[in-house]
């Protein structure tokens, strides 16, 4: 019977790629931890939520997580690299750590996220998300004099 | 896909959005999003209490869990500013007391703070954990004795420049043997006896305990057994200082001194006998800040042997006793230096020569990473401000304060426009400017013209016109408080932008040439500034003179019109 730390499991993405991984590496996403734990004897765990794009980056982020021997510096100069991607796919990758309950890559990917709104005014901001702005011009007039007037 | 953002994902990415600035922003996008930032905001930051309302906050934002206040204007430093003209906290805190009990940290500033919203606060909060007062007033140690008594998890007290009366001198002692949650303590501003053996228990049981300011009732021998306790603290305001170098409890402190290599921020000396000072020589080299103008004991040649030691220092607060000798040392032993503040000494001591432009010139030409400057000086020429530009043209900050405040060039007897002019010409991230010395119109035309970052500007006795005021407030874009005494501004100044006040916090004029008439045509026309009339003597009771000149005139943006607490010397126009 092989140790826990030696078991591999077969994440499958949305689009069906498979995914060979460490059960010690995989764990660090809470829902695939819940479902180990629970004794789920599938041969592959589907992800459905997650296609094979932002699995393959996950993976590499796990990876490089779960190494021992990587040090803090290393990790910082890792996630600098890494949140490098399109804005779209930073976007992408935010919401599959979401659903796999993954919270260092969550706060690594929203920690770049709030870093690019910084630098955007709120006009690009809805156009990176893609929001349709529900204010009317007197509303928006309101909210700026409270904010500026008042907390700032 | 964005579309289905979670709440909570979105409010997880506003968790990394710290700045007051950056969540506004975000409320901005559209509805939803300004839900979910409002919900999730725990520090409000209100640079002018009578902007909104309590009740305008707590319903924005019902999660407020840290609020910054500040109230009464920066000039009431300077005594220009009735005791009661208002900035009263209790209502703020009444407010909170029903609306919103996660209350953990407050932080006021030239606020009015009573012993009843004191106590109001120890029995509100449960989970109250710091508190921080900076130049408020209206409290007396029973106050502080309520905090100290029932703030189960206090992390943070922080006493700042307070008038605080002192009564009882036990408020120490209320702290119970259980709390142990203390990580910041700073009482240097009470005037008062402390219980010394409470105090040490008190230290001895808060393990954590990094930052501790002590007042001049704490003794060398207590400093010492509270340091042998307290190895870990990063920040020391020393009380009393004073002792015979000779005695068996200066060798203890000295020992134990050695042992504190945790210490990065000294201050305090609030007494001190200059010959005692060897015994911090040892930590010198790993002070980043130093403040030492509550010193007044100790002199130049002392006071450079210190500093000689500290290689790494940041932040230097002095008094002008350093000379400009003095100063030239800071240049070439503290080459990390990128606060400076020399503040004037008191005028009896003779034999004090105060500082000149020498000194500024020395500083900045050895220390380049200068950013912030505060420095009263007894003579100033354009010729050594212009150097000084040159040298750090990385100033955010740069208040001068030439003693006599119309002293000109000390070398051309020439109006110094032309060196504050190279200031913020070179210096484009400047955000706060204080000018002195004599001046022209001119000095407002590069002011204008050049300083696009500015939001803090403080003019006292300058100018020649309105085209001064007028330069001002066209040119600044980012300007948010102006703050002008003895100028010879008028109505003509006062009334060319109207719509300028709307886009700053506030503009403080006193001794200037505005007419009861102009600020009643100014409130008239914008029905969203406050126009306060400060009257000290009762020249203007009921029928007042419209050509008159008002004494002093403060107006402000707010949300909420008129307030209703000003005493009767304030008239809301």
């Amino acid at each position: 019977m092989s140790s826990p730390e030696e078991k591999t499991l077969i994440l499958k993405s949305s689009d069906n790629e498979e995914f060979l991984v460490k059960e010690s590496v995989a764990v660090q996403c809470i829902t695939i931890k819940n479902l180990v734990e629970d004794g789920c004897d599938l041969d592959a765990i589907p992800l459905l939520n997650v296609d094979s794009k932002n699995l393959a980056w996950i993976i590499e982020f796990m990876e490089k997580y779960a190494d021992s021997t990587s040090t803090d510096a290393e990790k910082k100069d890792f996630d600098t690299e890494f949140v490098k991607k399109p804005f779209n796919d930073v976007l992408g990758l935010i919401l599959a750590a979401n659903y796999l309950n993954f919270p260092a890559l969550m706060d690594v990917m929203c920690d770049a996220c709030a870093n690019e709104m910084k630098l955007w005014s709120v006009e690009q901001v809805r156009e990176k998300f893609h929001i349709q702005n529900d204010y009317t011009e007197e509303e928006e007039k309101a909210v700026r004099a409270e904010n500026f007037w008042a907390f700032e | 896909m964005i579309n289905y953002f979670p709440e909570e994902v979105l409010e997880h990415v506003f968790s990394f959005l710290t700045s007051h600035r950056d969540r506004n922003a975000v409320s901005l996008v559209c509805k939803s999003w300004y839900n979910v930032e409002r919900f999730s905001r725990g520090k409000v930051f209100i640079g002018n209490c009578y902007a909104i309302s309590p009740e305008r906050l707590i319903s924005r934002f019902p999660r407020v869990r840290s609020l910054t206040l500040k109230g009464k204007p920066h000039f009431a430093d300077f005594n220009l500013v009735l005791h009661d003209w208002g900035g009263y906290v209790y209502p703020w805190i009444e407010a909170m007391a029903k609306g919103c009990t996660n209350l953990e940290e407050l932080r006021l500033k030239r606020m009015l703070v009573s012993d009843a919203s004191l106590e109001l606060i120890a029995k509100s909060f449960p989970n109250f954990k710091s508190l921080v007062l900076v130049s408020c007033e209206g409290f007396t140690t029973d106050g502080l004795a309520a905090i100290a008594s029932n703030c189960r998890f206090l992390r943070e007290l922080d006493l700042q420049e307070n008038e605080v009366e002192d009564p009882r001198g036990q408020w120490l002692s209320c702290f119970p043997d259980s709390c142990t949650s203390l990580a910041s303590l700073n009482f240097a501003c009470l005037k008062g006896e402390v219980n010394l053996a409470a105090l040490e228990r008190l230290v001895a049981r808060c393990r954590n305990l990094k930052s501790l300011r002590l007042n001049h009732a704490v003794p060398p021998d207590v400093l010492q057994k509270i340091l042998a306790r307290a190895p870990q603290l990063v920040d020391l305001g020393a009380g009393s200082f004073v002792h015979d170098p000779e005695s068996e409890t200066y060798n203890k402190l000295k020992n134990v001194m050695q042992k504190c290599t945790s210490i990065r921020s000294l201050s305090g000396f609030l007494d001190v006998n200059a010959r005692c000072l060897p015994a911090i020589y040892p930590i010198c080299i790993n002070l980043t800040s130093l403040n030492l103008s509550y010193a007044p004991g100790i002199y130049s040649k002392e006071l450079v042997k210190l500093i000689r030691k500290c290689k790494k220092l940041q932040c230097l607060w002095i008094l002008d006793t350093i000379g400009d000798k003095g100063l030239r040392v800071v240049a070439s032993a503290c080459k990390e230096l990128q606060e400076l503040r020399v503040f004037k000494s008191d005028p009896n001591d003779v034999g004090n020569a105060a500082i000149t432009e020498e000194g500024l010139v020395a500083i900045s030409a050895g220390c380049p990473n200068l950013n912030s400057l505060l420095y009263f000086c007894r003579q100033m020429t354009n010729t050594a401000l212009i150097t000084v530009a040159k040298n750090c043209p990385n100033f955010i900050r740069f208040r001068l304060c030439t003693l006599d405040p119309i002293t000109p060039d000390a070398v051309t007897m020439q109006p110094l426009d032309n060196g504050f002019g190279a200031i913020v010409q070179s210096c484009k991230g400047l955000k706060r400017l204080s000018v002195s010395g004599l001046l022209t119109d001119q000095v407002f035309l590069y002011i204008g013209m050049y300083a696009e970052q500015l939001e803090t500007l403080s003019i006292a006795f300058a100018g020649n016109s309105d085209k001064g005021m007028v330069y001002v407030l066209n040119g600044c874009k980012k300007l948010k408080k102006l703050e002008i005494r003895d100028s010879p501004f008028g109505n003509m100044a006062l009334l060319a932008d109207t719509g300028k006040y709307e886009t700053m916090r506030s503009l403080w004029m006193s001794s200037c040439k505005v007419t009861f008439g102009a600020c009643k045509s100014l409130a008239e026309k914008m029905p969203r500034l406050n126009v306060e009339i400060i009257n000290e003597g009762d020249e203007m009771e009921g029928g007042s003179d419209d050509r008159q000149n008002v004494e002093k005139m403060y107006l402000y943006r707010t949300l909420v019109g008129p307030r209703k607490d000003a005493p009767d010397s304030v008239w809301t126009l």
